[in-house]
C-alpha cells in the first residue's frame, strides 16, 4: 500500500514523501533526497477525528502527516490496533440523530422527573438547622420587601389566630398576619421552617369564616409537612446546576424555558397533595371543608377563570373547579 | 513589512455536517458521564477545528491531554463546592472571605497558566508553540495596569491596558525557539474603542427610537387586570434583555474584527508577517446571526455557527511565505491545565 504524506523534521519546510506500508510492519518513507525505514510500533500515531490528517511521530526526530485515514486504519487493524469507538459513533449521521434524540429524552427526563426525584430524596436529609436558616432568611426577605403591618382589628386577629390554633396541635408552626403588597394579594404562604403567613386580604376574602381559615391553614401546614418548598428549592438548584454545567454546550434558552414551564406543573402536584392532606386533617378534626370550597370559588371568580378553562401550564392553580369539587365531595 | 512579500490566506476545510456529528456524540457522552467526558469532548472538537486549518498545505494540530483538562476542571469545581459549603451551608463568612481573597490573589497566576496552556498544545509541522514568561510580569500587569491605572483613570486606561496585554502575550510567545514580535501602540486601541462604542451608541439610539413608541402604547393603566399587566411587564423586560444581548453580540463582533486586524498587523515572527482582513460590520453580523440561530434552535445550530465563524476567521487571515527556518524540535513537558480550565469555567476567557 502506498500513500502520500508530508515529512517534517527540524526544518519548517514540508517535504512531500511517498509512504509505503510494508508487510513486515515497517514504513518506508521516501523522497528524492530521503529514504528511511521505520517500524510502525515505534511511532506515536494520532487517533482519528473525522478526516483530519493523521500525524505519525517519531519523537524528537520527525513527524509524518498523512491525509489518507482509511489506508492507515486498514494497516493498523492488521497490526492489532484497537478500534476507535468514538470515531465510529461520530462517523454516521444516523447515529448522531439517534444521540440527539437521546439527549432530548435525557434533558426532558431530567427536568421533568429527575430533578423532582432527586429533590424528594434530598429533602428528608437536609439538616433541620439549615431548613431553619432557609425559612428564617426567606421570611425576613419577604417580610421586609413585600409585607406590611396587619391592619386587622384585634378582634379579627384573635379570630384568625383561633382558627389557626384549632388545626395546629403540636406547636410546630408559627402564624404571621400581614398586610400585603399588590404583588402577593389575597394569599397564604408556608415557609420550610413552619412559618405560615396569611395576608389581611385573604382573611377578608374568607369573610372571617373560621372553618375556611382553618382549611387554608391545614393546606399550608401540609406544604410544610410534605417539605414542598424545600423540594422546590432543591429542584431549582438542581436545574440551575445542570444549566451551569452544560451552558457551554446546550443553549441556556432551552434550559430556562423548560424550567419555567415545568415548575408550574410541579407546584400543581404539590397543591393537590396539600389539598388531600388538608382534607384528612379537617375531617379528623370534624371541620367542614365546604367553607374552604366557597372561598376557592370566590378566588376563581375574582380572577375570572372560566369553568372550562384549562390551566395546565403557566399556572400553579390545578384546575380550580376540580379542587372545589374535591373539597365539596369530601366534606363530612 | 516589506511590500514585495505576497500575503496568502489560510485555508479552512471543516464542514458543518461533519462537526455537527462530532458535537452531538460528544455532548451525549458528556451528559451521561455527568460532565466528566467533556474534557475529552473539548479535545476532540478542538482537534477537528485546528486540524482543518491549513497553512501552506499543512494543518495545525491540537495536542492537549484530556486528563490535564479534567484535573483543572475538578480542581475548580472542588473549590467552588468548598466555597458554597463554607459560605452558604456552614456560614463561616471569615473562611469564605479567605477563599475569595485567595482566588483574587491567584487570578494573575491563573491567567498566566491559561496562556501557557493554550499555546503549548498547538503544533504546526510537528513543532510546538509556547509561552515563556515570568509569573511576576503578570502580577505587575495586574497590579499596575488593571488595579491602579484603571482605578485612577476611571477605566479610561482600558484601551492602553489592552495593548499592554497583547504586548505581554505576543512578545513572550514562541514558535520553537523563535519569538513573536508585537509592536502595537495604545492610541489605535483608543480609536477602535471610539469606533465600536460610537456604533453601539448609534444602534442604541435607533433601538430606543423603536422600543419607546411600542412600550408607551402598552402603558399600564389602573383598571388593568394584574395578570395581564404582569405579562406585559415580563415581555417588556425580556424584550429589553434580548435587545441588549443582540446589541452586545453585534458590538463584540465589530470590536473583535477591528482589534484583530490591528493586532495581527503589528505581529510577526522572523520575517513572516501576518494580517487579517475582517470586515467589522460583517463580523458583527456573523456574531449576531450566530447568536440568534443558536438561541432560536435551542443549540441545535451551535455546530453550524462555530464552523461558520471559524471559516470566516481562518479564510480572512493572511501571512507572508514561511520560507525555511531552521528550528529546534522542543520536547513537550506535561503541565497542569488548571489555568485554562478555571478561566473557561468562570467565563473570563481572554484574547
Amino acid at each position: 500500500m502506498i500513500v502520500e504524506g508530508l515529512y517534517h523534521s527540524n526544518l519548517i519546510t514540508s517535504k512531500r514523501v511517498e509512504v509505503v506500508f510494508l508487510e513486515s510492519g515497517e514504513l518506508h518513507v521516501s523522497a528524492e533526497d530521503l529514504s528511511l525505514h521505520v517500524r510502525i510500533d515505534t511511532l506515536h500515531i494520532s487517533s482519528r477525528v473525522a478526516n483530519i490528517p493523521r500525524v505519525l511521530e517519531k519523537e524528537g526526530f520527525f513527524t509524518l502527516e498523512i491525509a489518507d485515514n482509511d489506508a492507515i486504519d486498514a494497516y493498523l487493524k492488521r497490526y492489532g490496533n484497537k478500534k476507535n469507538i468514538i470515531h465510529m459513533l461520530e462517523k454516521k449521521m444516523r447515529y448522531s440523530l439517534l444521540f440527539l434524540l437521546m439527549i432530548f429524552v435525557l434533558v426532558y427526563g431530567y427536568f421533568m422527573y429527575g430533578t423532582a426525584l432527586i429533590a424528594s430524596l434530598l429533602a428528608p436529609i437536609i439538616p433541620d438547622k439549615y431548613v431553619e436558616y432557609l425559612g428564617q432568611e426567606s421570611f425576613e426577605y419577604i417580610d421586609k420587601n413585600f409585607l406590611f403591618q396587619s391592619r386587622l382589628s384585634e378582634k379579627e386577629k384573635k379570630l384568625v389566630q383561633n382558627s389557626f390554633a384549632r388545626v395546629e396541635k403540636n406547636g410546630k408552626y408559627k402564624l404571621f398576619i400581614r398586610s400585603s403588597s399588590s404583588w402577593i394579594g389575597a394569599n397564604a404562604l408556608a415557609l420550610p421552617n413552619g412559618y405560615i403567613i396569611i395576608t389581611d386580604e385573604m382573611a377578608e376574602l374568607t369573610a372571617f369564616n373560621k372553618d375556611a381559615l382553618s382549611g387554608i391553614f391545614a393546606h399550608e401546614m401540609a406544604h410544610v409537612d410534605k417539605k414542598h418548598s424545600l423540594k422546590n428549592i432543591a429542584q431549582t438548584s438542581l436545574s440551575s446546576l445542570a444549566i451551569f454545567l452544560f451552558s457551554g454546550d446546550i443553549s441556556s434558552g432551552l434550559a430556562t424555558l423548560s424550567s419555567t414551564l415545568l415548575y408550574s406543573k410541579y407546584s400543581r402536584e404539590f397543591e393537590e397533595e396539600a389539598d388531600n392532606e388538608a382534607i384528612k386533617r379537617l375531617n379528623s378534626l370534624h371541620i367542614s371543608t365546604v367553607p374552604l370550597a366557597r372561598v376557592l370559588h370566590k378566588i376563581a371568580k375574582e380572577s375570572k377563570l372560566e369553568e372550562d378553562e384549562n390551566y395546565h401550564y403557566f399556572s400553579s392553580h390545578p384546575d380550580m373547579y376540580q379542587r372545589i369539587e374535591k373539597f365539596k365531595a369530601n366534606s363530612l | 513589512m516589506e511590500e514585495n512579500n505576497k500575503f496568502k490566506p489560510l485555508e479552512f476545510k471543516g464542514s458543518a455536517t461533519e462537526y455537527f456529528k462530532i458535537y452531538i456524540v460528544n455532548l451525549f457522552l458528556s451528559i451521561i458521564t455527568l460532565g466528566i467526558y467533556s474534557a475529552w469532548a473539548k479535545v476532540r472538537k478542538n482537534r477537528y477545528l485546528y486540524s482543518n486549518t491549513y497553512m501552506e498545505g499543512t494543518s495545525f494540530e491540537y495536542t492537549a491531554n484530556p486528563i490535564n483538562i479534567l484535573k483543572g476542571r475538578l480542581l475548580v469545581v472542588g473549590g467552588y463546592i468548598l466555597f458554597i459549603l463554607v459560605s452558604d451551608i456552614f456560614h463561616l463568612p471569615i473562611i469564605a472571605m479567605v477563599i475569595t481573597l485567595a482566588f483574587i490573589i491567584f487570578i494573575p497566576y491563573i491567567i498566566h497558566l491559561a496562556l501557557k496552556f493554550r499555546l503549548r498544545y498547538v503544533r504546526y509541522r510537528g513543532i510546538n508553540f509556547s509561552y515563556k514568561n515570568k509569573t511576576s510580569k503578570f502580577y505587575e500587569f495586574y497590579i499596575i495596569n488593571i488595579l491602579i491605572l484603571n482605578a485612577l483613570t476611571l477605566g479610561l486606561a482600558g484601551p492602553h491596558n489592552t495593548n499592554r496585554f497583547f504586548d505581554l502575550y505576543f512578545n513572550n510567545a514562541y514558535f520553537s525557539d523563535k519569538k513573536f514580535q508585537y509592536e502595537g501602540k495604545s492610541w489605535p486601541f483608543y480609536k477602535m474603542w471610539i469606533k465600536a462604542f460610537g456604533l453601539a451608541f448609534v444602534l442604541l439610539i435607533l433601538g430606543v427610537l423603536i422600543v419607546v413608541p411600542i412600550t408607551s402604547s402598552l402603558k399600564y393603566n389602573a383598571g388593568m387586570d394584574p395578570a395581564v399587566a404582569t405579562n406585559i411587564a415580563v415581555v417588556m423586560v425580556l424584550g429589553i434583555y434580548a435587545f441588549m444581548a443582540v446589541l452586545g453580540t453585534f458590538f463584540a463582533g465589530v470590536y473583535f474584527a477591528l482589534q484583530s486586524n490591528y493586532v495581527y498587523e503589528q505581529t510577526d515572527i522572523e520575517d513572516i508577517a501576518f494580517k487579517s482582513e475582517y470586515k467589522a460590520l460583517k463580523m458583527g453580523w456573523i456574531y449576531f446571526t450566530n447568536f440568534l440561530a443558536v438561541v432560536l434552535s435551542f443549540g441545535l445550530l451551535g455546530a453550524w455557527a462555530t464552523i461558520r465563524l471559524q471559516k470566516y476567521k481562518v479564510e480572512n487571515f493572511y501571512h507572508t511565505p514561511i520560507g525555511d527556518m531552521q528550528l529546534q524540535r522542543v520536547t513537550q513537558e506535561q503541565h497542569s491545565s488548571f489555568g485554562e480550565e478555571s478561566s473557561e469555567f468562570f467565563d473570563m476567557d481572554l484574547g
